[in-house]
């Protein structure tokens, strides 16, 4: 695998990474059409002396990108993202570190980066960077109609798992498919955002009380966790 | 504060750019009406700005861009709450709390269940979102590298200089302010001064100081614009000020962009 700078022709192979990405994540926004126009129209011509873009290339084949934005107050690295198939590669560590070296011909100020708790790159740039700041910005949700939430997780539980789920929030329920359900998650709506977004766990909340899982049983308890399995938050990209 | 008016909510017109950009330029830094312009003419997603009319003038504002998470590639649709921001003359008046409830009902209507947004611990905002129930919460993590911590702060200091007076609450704060503070650390030290115009940021320590700011490159640099770092540091004494402790306090705030508590 090589990293190198990304050409005009590396645009839609960047795209494609994206969407692949976000099929296997929990949080990334659909990016539009009028995203990547815009976006290429911010990163190509003369603004290229403000971007740096990488990307990273296996025989032949982009399979992530990453790079570099200079701003008034300094350098900001931007989070890398690759292709699910590698994930447990070390393409994420050497796009932030080819950033981190070819920006410093901007001679910056300062040099920094921003990615959500729980993100993969962060244990990269902990070692890469001094400590972080502490915490002062937060992504943040709330529900704000129980029973539209239920239809969402219901669809997405749908893609985990072929057995009918049920789940309940408070006096609304709905199963993910027809036949009778194998096993039922109650929960508040909020638990449920947070178990659909990847900010909870299910274990974690079952052990809590906040969550309750039906029947009792291993086999129930394996399905529910295959409908909501641990996720890594990632919705860096997400603005 | 003006008197209380009759308040209007309603969907953001072109003609309200102006209006507009003055809410922005209180809550977020300079902004010009042209800049409005542009933004809400190219939006990459559906979106609306809702704003708080009071006898005529914008006096909030709260923007919802209609987004669609991918939750394991299923298309989640979210309200994106962004650009809150109040008339310094209109702040404590529920205006964003009365917006951010007409959102909600909107974005309910668009079919969606849920609605997210990004904001700063430190932001009085925080509140009035975590009542709404904002509570499924994720921090972010900052890091920086500052090869050149002096050429940062005149960097910090000159947006202070551009945005400060053109704000009610900056002209207020720095009335009369006309003090030398020093930022120093083991590594670096700046000297800090205000003419009434701009700031002025001078390596080392030059002249006699109103106000000494000790403390790490770290712990200084972090607190910028960031009220809970600053406060947390001092409690720690990770910085420590001295000097008089009136110059001290719009000290802070001028660091921390922190107007109202």
């Amino acid at each position: 695998m090589r990293i190198r700078l990304a050409r005009p022709a590396d645009h839609r192979a960047i795209e494609a990474v994206y969407r692949a990405r976000a099929a296997a994540s929990a949080g990334p926004m659909v990016r539009t059409r009028a995203y990547w126009t815009a976006r290429w129209r911010r990163t190509g011509g003369r603004s290229q002396r403000k971007h740096l873009g990488l990307v990273a290339v296996e025989h032949g084949r982009v399979v992530g990108y990453g790079g570099a934005v200079l701003e008034d107050i300094g350098v900001w690295i931007e989070p890398p993202l690759w292709l699910p198939e590698m994930d447990g590669t070390d393409v994420g560590p050497r796009l932030v570190a080819e950033a981190l070296q070819r920006s410093r011909r901007w001679r910056a100020a300062m040099t920094g980066t921003w990615v959500i708790s729980g993100a993969p790159t962060l244990p990269y740039l902990r070692a890469v960077f001094p400590p972080p700041r502490p915490p002062s910005t937060l992504f943040m949700a709330a529900v704000l109609d129980e029973r539209a939430l239920l239809r969402d997780a219901s669809r997405v539980v749908a893609t985990r798992v072929r057995e009918s789920v049920r789940l309940r929030v408070g006096r609304h329920q709905t199963a993910t498919r027809r036949g009778s359900p194998k096993v039922t998650v109650s929960c508040s709506g909020r638990v449920l955002l947070g178990l659909l977004l990847g900010l909870r766990d299910l274990e974690r909340e079952r052990r809590a009380g906040r969550a309750r899982i039906s029947p009792q049983g291993s086999a129930a308890l394996v399905l529910a966790r295959r409908a909501f399995p641990p996720r890594k938050f990632w919705i860096q990209d997400a603005w | 504060m003006t008197e209380r008016g009759r308040v209007v909510i309603r969907t953001a017109r072109a003609r309200d750019a102006a209006g507009l950009a003055t809410v922005y330029t209180h809550a977020f830094g300079p902004t010009t009406p042209a800049e409005v312009r542009r933004w809400r003419r190219n939006p990459d997603v559906p979106r609306e700005t809702l704003i708080a009319v009071v006898d005529g003038v914008v006096a909030s504002t709260v923007d919802i861009q209609y987004r669609q998470l991918l939750v394991d590639g299923v298309r989640i649709l979210t309200g994106g709450i962004a650009g809150v921001a109040t008339h310094w003359d209109h702040r404590g008046r529920g205006l964003a709390t009365r917006l951010m409830a007409e959102a909600h009902r909107r974005i309910r209507a668009q079919g969606a269940s849920n609605a997210t947004l990004f904001t700063g611990h430190a932001l009085p905002a925080i509140r009035i979102y975590r009542r709404l129930g904002y509570l499924e919460t994720r921090d972010w993590v900052q890091f920086h590298e500052f090869a050149r911590p002096v050429d940062w702060v005149q960097k910090r200091f000159e947006y202070r200089s551009k945005w400060l007076r053109r704000t009610p609450f900056g002209r207020a704060l720095l009335e009369g302010w006309r003090h030398r503070v020093w930022m120093v650390t083991p590594a670096w030290g700046v000297a800090i001064t205000y003419d009434g115009r701009r700031f002025r940021v001078v390596a080392g320590r030059r002249g006699r100081p109103d106000l000494v700011v000790r403390g790490g490159t770290r712990e200084i640099l972090s607190s910028f614009g960031d009220r809970s770092s600053y406060d947390r540091y001092r409690r720690s004494r990770k910085i420590r000020v001295s000097g008089d402790p009136a110059v001290a306090e719009v000290w802070r705030r001028l660091l921390t962009l922190e107007w109202r508590e």
